[in-house]
């Protein structure tokens, strides 16, 4: 399915990311899910960010869904959750158009202590909701050619993002962000995998 | 005591299902044990969840109670052991839980029968069942059932009304899990089976929604083949419109058929081809013209046909493979879009 | 294409010894719970457990004097038909696996035949079509299940069988395969029983041989394992419906065996015994059959051979002097 879930912008910081604004499409979710499914959308995104160098692009596949990362030098970072089969190019011209449009609306001065309920951008929703059809985006990704595909780094598993030692099943029970239901959720949904 | 939990848990569905007029989904949510010390039933924004520490306590009791009180078991003859309600009220938790069970459908299409059970309550129930398991065919099948009743019994004036529901009941398990055979073969058979059941007019109406749906529907769902399967079967459904229809059909599209087809024909004319007709000149012609210029190229041809109808197949053939070629453009390495072309393929060679 | 990745640590023997064990203790420590929501199959399991125990020579593990009880327990006196477990409804897929088991066990004496044959009879339809039960579902499964059956008990003559075929063709589309309907989307298990129907019937002619076998072997993944259809998962239960075909139509070597044969052996568990749909998954007796079985379709000689069209043992189907049509070249 040619679906996007979650766009979100985040500030790298030293030791942690923290979210500037994002937007979710959990339609798809059954009901009881959806807030598990945002608060994993959220955490996913944080961890990777915190282990994705500056200036630098990451594609994860993680079963159906696709992890799309862009960090940039000035520690600004896109993340764009899809299902597996929306097109990487798409999705990393999508988030370059979407950070260079956040820098020009949000000063750069209070990325560093802004959170969602401070930042002002209220676009979000509405990329989120042109961008389902990567059509769309097509035109961009012709404007846009610079994007040199093959420095966008592949992984088959977030596994492969964590560094040693780190186990994801260890990050999530340690999690602070995520509830007990979230992590009950997270527990039902490796058994039946 | 546990008894007593698990009844006052059944009870509680029931509350749900008869209270909440339109109840859309149906979930387990996974809480391992009773913390909250609450009731497991939840009813939030029209969908019931039930938490899943109790769900085996629950189906164990349930089901038991049906096969072995009920004398499901022994002489089914003399069933008249529990009231339809309380019956009624088991069979919806069993159901909700493991909806495989064929048994507690018989016993549904059995209540019908008897008129203690409506058909279109039985709609809204195995919606719920399937926006859980999505891939159900004893639910699809109990639908194929009421339906196959409804149609038969020509009592339907709500035709409409009873057609978006089926085809939102369709898309919502195609979405839900995709290449989804029961949901798209359901569809399938649904459309199949108004043919005897509404005006000729409104099939071809309806064949010309199906199609524009199931091209939109398939630039989402890009290796879902059994969609693609679908539009195979709406694509040969557009071959037999009537006149009236086909103006329909062309005003309904944002594309022209006709220019597709000749930019198609135009840049791909064999380089011997002594070419006498300019693009422009193309678009003027008439059917009848159009297919006796393409078949003069072979001058021995003399074959009887229906140009215009002929004429149409060849339109939608074309503008399909270049929809296909776009759509490969995109998303290379889905297998479904290569089974398809040879589908567009094979019915061009048929032709 | 979805496919699975065989890791370095996977079983790369054939653990008959565990599949037999596992399949012995199977359902004796089972929980409520997982019995009563796998009760509506009952008939089913017996049959697969059995079938998968005579290919390893090891049924007489197997309770054969409960087991006939059971089904003649399950026969109901009404319809005719046999279901799935006690207090179930009748129908054609369980009357099936009954009266499989009964072959195997050369005991149909423990079941009115002619109930069953009134049974079946009952649900054919004027265009061929068979019903799963009185509610009237169609599916071609149900197709195979009545002359499977009938041919079982030597009875086919109680149905139109020229009919029945006439219905099985017009599920034919032009890629060669067979669904569940008329119209439906091609499917190997759907493929499967349209074809061991003709076999039966013997009206192999009737395929579009090529063509199909084509897409049949198109289902090899790059792992070496089958799917059922384009852009699923590969599912070891294929290799039995897949290969099945292709061996009725005689065509078994289109696809890379011995890759085929890794896979499979990669789904078994050697932890608890039996096989599973993919590497790593749980096991069970379904599955269990459909992996030894495909081995045995491989030429396995630890494992006796099976029949394609009736997913039997040969030796079976060779004393009731069944003689299924299968392609020559
Ligand atoms: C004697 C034997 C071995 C069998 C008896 C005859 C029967 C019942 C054969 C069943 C064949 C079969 C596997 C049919 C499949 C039916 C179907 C439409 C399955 C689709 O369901 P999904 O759950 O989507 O399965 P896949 O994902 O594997 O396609």
């Amino acid at each position: 399915m040619v679906k996007v879930y979650g766009l979100v912008v985040l500030y790298k910081g030293v030791t942690s990311a923290t979210i500037l604004k994002a937007a979710y499409d959990l339609q798809s979710f059954s009901f009881f899910q959806r807030s598990s499914v945002q608060e994993f959308m959220t955490f996913v995104s944080k961890t990777i960010v915190e282990r994705t160098h500056q200036a630098s692009r990451q594609s994860v596949k993680e079963g159906e869904y696709m992890v799309q990362v862009y960090v940039r030098a000035d520690n600004l970072a896109g993340v764009l959750i899809s299902d597996h089969e929306y097109p990487n190019r798409v999705a990393h011209t999508l988030i370059t158009k979407l950070l260079d449009d956040f820098s020009a609306k949000v000063p750069v001065a209070i990325w560093q202590t802004g959170d969602e309920t401070t930042i002002d951008f209220p676009v979000l929703p509405q990329y989120l909701a042109k961008y389902q059809n990567p059509k769309e985006a097509d035109a961009l990704t012709k404007i846009q050619n610079d994007l040199d595909e093959t420095k966008i780094i592949l992984h088959d598993t977030i596994k492969a993002v964590l560094e040693r030692g780190e186990k994801l099943d260890d990050l999530v029970e340690k999690s602070n962000s995520l509830s007990m239901h979230s992590k009950a959720f997270y527990k039902t949904a490796r058994k039946t995998n | 005591e546990k008894q007593a939990l698990v009844e006052k848990i059944i009870k509680d569905v029931h509350i749900v299902l008869s209270n909440t007029a339109e109840l859309y989904a149906f979930d387990i949510v996974p809480v391992e044990t009773n913390f909250r010390n609450k009731s497991p039933v939840m009813c939030i924004e029209n969908c019931l969840g039930l938490e899943s520490w109790c769900v085996k306590q629950v189906y164990l009791h349930s089901y038991t109670v049906l096969m072995d009180k009920m004398c499901f078991k022994t002489q089914r003859k003399s069933r008249q052991v529990l009231d339809s309600e309380t019956l009624l009220r088991l069979l919806n938790v069993t159901l909700l839980i493991n909806p495989d069970l064929s048994v507690l459908w018989n016993k549904r299409r059995e209540m019908v029968q008897e008129l203690l059970l409506d058909k279109s309550s039985e709609l809204k129930f195995t919606r719920l069942v399937l926006s859980r398991k999505p891939k159900c065919n004893d639910a699809f099948a109990h639908r194929r059932w009421i339906l196959g009743t409804y149609l038969n019994s020509h009592q339907i004036n709500t035709m409409e009304s009873l057609i978006n529901t089926e085809l939102s009941v369709c898309d919502l398990t195609a979405d839900k899990c995709p290449n989804n055979y029961h949901s798209w073969s359901h569809r399938l058979w649904f459309i199949n089976k108004l043919r005897n059941s509404i005006k000729q007019d409104d099939m071809h109406t309806l064949y010309i929604k199906e199609y524009n749906f199931s091209e939109r529907w398939m630039s989402k769902h890009v290796s879902d083949f059994s969609c693609f399967h679908y539009r195979q079967f709406c694509i040969k459904n557009t071959y037999n419109l009537s006149n009236l229809s086909w103006k329909t059909f062309e005003n309904s599209l944002d594309i022209n058929f006709r220019k597709v087809l000749l930019c198609l024909l135009v840049n791909n004319f064999p380089k011997d081809m002594i070419i006498q007709a300019s693009e422009q000149d193309l678009v003027s012609y008439s059917e009848e013209n159009l297919i006796q210029f393409l078949l003069s190229y072979n001058n021995s041809c003399s074959c009887n046909v229906d140009s215009v109808s002929l004429c149409r197949k060849f339109e939608i053939l074309c503008y399909e493979l270049t929809l296909n070629s776009e759509l490969l453009r995109f998303y290379k390495h889905h297998e479904s879009m290569w089974y398809h072309r040879r589908f567009i393929l094979h019915e061009i060679i048929e032709m | 294409t979805k496919d699975v990745v065989l890791s370095q640590t996977r079983p790369t023997t054939l653990l008959l010894q565990k599949h037999a064990d596992y399949l012995a203790s199977y359902g004796l420590n089972k929980d409520d719970f997982e019995y009563c929501m796998t009760e509506y199959l009952r008939m089913s399991g017996i049959y697969w457990s059995l079938t998968a125990m005579e290919l390893m020579d090891q049924s007489s593990r197997m309770p054969k004097d409960d087991i006939i009880e059971f089904i003649s327990l399950c026969q109901d006196s009404e319809s005719g038909g046999i279901s799935a477990s006690n207090g179930h409804d009748p129908h054609m897929l369980y009357t099936l696996s009954a009266v499989q088991v009964l072959a195997m066990y050369d005991r149909s004496d423990a079941i009115n035949i002619d109930g069953v044959v009134k049974f079946v009879v009952s649900l054919q339809q004027d265009d061929g079509s068979f019903f799963g039960d009185k509610w009237g579902e169609v599916d071609t499964r149900f197709s195979f299940c009545a002359v499977m059956t009938l041919s079982l008990l030597h009875r086919l003559d109680a149905i139109n069988v020229n009919r029945a075929v006439d219905f099985v063709l017009s599920c034919m589309n032009f890629d060669g395969g067979f669904g569940s309907k008329p119209g439906s989307e091609s499917h190997a298990g759907l493929i499967y029983c349209c074809v061991g129907t003709l076999s039966i019937c013997k009206r192999m002619d009737a395929l579009k041989v090529d063509e199909l076998a084509w897409w049949l072997c198109e289902r090899q993944l790059p792992s070496g394992g089958l799917n059922g259809r384009p852009e699923k998962l590969p599912d070891l239960c294929y290799s039995w419906w897949v290969m099945a075909s292709l061996s009725m139509l005689n065509r078994i070597h289109w696809v890379d065996q011995e890759k085929l044969e890794q896979y499979i052996l990669a789904c078994q568990d050697s932890e608890t015994g039996g096989f599973s749909d993919r590497p790593g998954d749980i096991t069970d007796p379904f599955h269990t059959l459909f992996g030894l079985a495909g081995l045995s379709l491989l030429g396995n000689s630890s494992i006796k051979q099976v029949n394609p069209t009736y997913c039997m043992p040969q030796e079976t189907i060779d004393r009731l002097r069944l003689e299924p049509q299968i392609l020559l070249i």
